[in-house]
């Protein structure tokens, strides 16, 4: 596998080959911010792939290497992202501070267990349409971190760095982005 | 530190840097203890880490379709040639 470094200096020099292969080697993960992030919205996401790429070959000069090439590119898609919702007129307004469990005072919320059964975790067809049509109720920044941190995997300051974000800010949208799924699957039982 | 004394709010705060590991070993294993003896405390987790272990499932979603991949290599055509 060649250098990533030889093959970002060379498409810096218009090289389409070398371009070719860093697309291969991060277009999976892309797509995969895109398409979770864009949920239910095939066409916007396969805009943001092609747009990521597409800025990523024009700025590439500005690359100045002092992170990780995926995390230039996760950024840049996540600011695609983000431009896509401010297009829209209305993002859906989710009362997050308005949980039982999240008043300062008052007696303390009584959580149940409903995690699945064996059985029922092994229809994970039916679990990931659930987390799905859960994330898509939320807002976007809110996707955005729970996909680079729970999906992608990646640490709490690197999402800090790609979404421009204190690190408290991005642990406190991870809590309540995790807290508003687990009861969107409450309630769907 | 007491967590029956501590709010709500914080309470749960902790419970979730718990699940992330990241509180220093002490407080963690305070954690651990009342996760053990709380029954809904026990229940928040549980949810929680199953729901974290559904969404870390979508990362195997499928590759970019065919009619993107050729979009973006039209895209990248154009720009090619362009001086």
């Amino acid at each position: 596998m060649q250098a990533e470094r030889e093959l970002i200096a060379r498409s810096r020099n218009g090289d389409a080959e070398a371009f070719s292969s860093l697309v291969g080697r991060y277009e999976d993960r892309i797509y995969r911010l895109a398409k979770t992030v864009c949920t239910g919205l095939s066409a916007e996401a396969d805009d943001v792939y092609q747009d990521t790429f597409v800025t990523a070959f024009k700025k590439l000069k500005n690359f100045r290497g002092d992170s990780e090439l995926g995390t230039w590119l996760f950024r840049i898609a996540s600011n695609l992202c983000l431009m896509k919702r401010r297009k829209k007129t209305r993002e859906p307004f989710v009362p997050l501070l308005d949980r039982p469990h999240d008043h300062e005072d008052g007696p303390a919320h009584q959580f149940r267990d409903w995690s699945p059964t064996p059985e029922e975790a092994a229809n994970k067809k039916e679990l990931i349409g659930k987390v799905s049509a859960a994330l898509a109720k939320l807002p976007m920044d809110y996707r955005l971190v729970l996909t680079l941190r729970d999906v992608e995997g990646l640490s709490a300051q690197e999402t800090a760095k790609i979404l421009k974000l204190s690190i408290p800010a991005v642990k406190s949208r991870l809590h309540r982005g995790r807290l508003f799924l687990r009861d969107e699957f409450e309630r769907s039982l | 530190m007491k967590l029956e004394n501590l709010s709500c709010r914080r309470r749960l705060a902790l419970l979730l840097d718990y699940l992330d590991r990241e509180l220093p070993a002490k407080e963690r294993r305070l954690l651990a203890r009342h996760r053990a003896s709380c029954r809904s405390c026990g229940s928040l987790l549980k949810t929680v880490e199953h729901t974290v272990r559904t969404l870390k499932a979508l990362k195997k979603a499928s590759p970019p379709p065919a009619s993107a991949r050729r979009a973006l290599a039209a895209s990248l055509r154009v720009l090619y040639r362009s001086p």
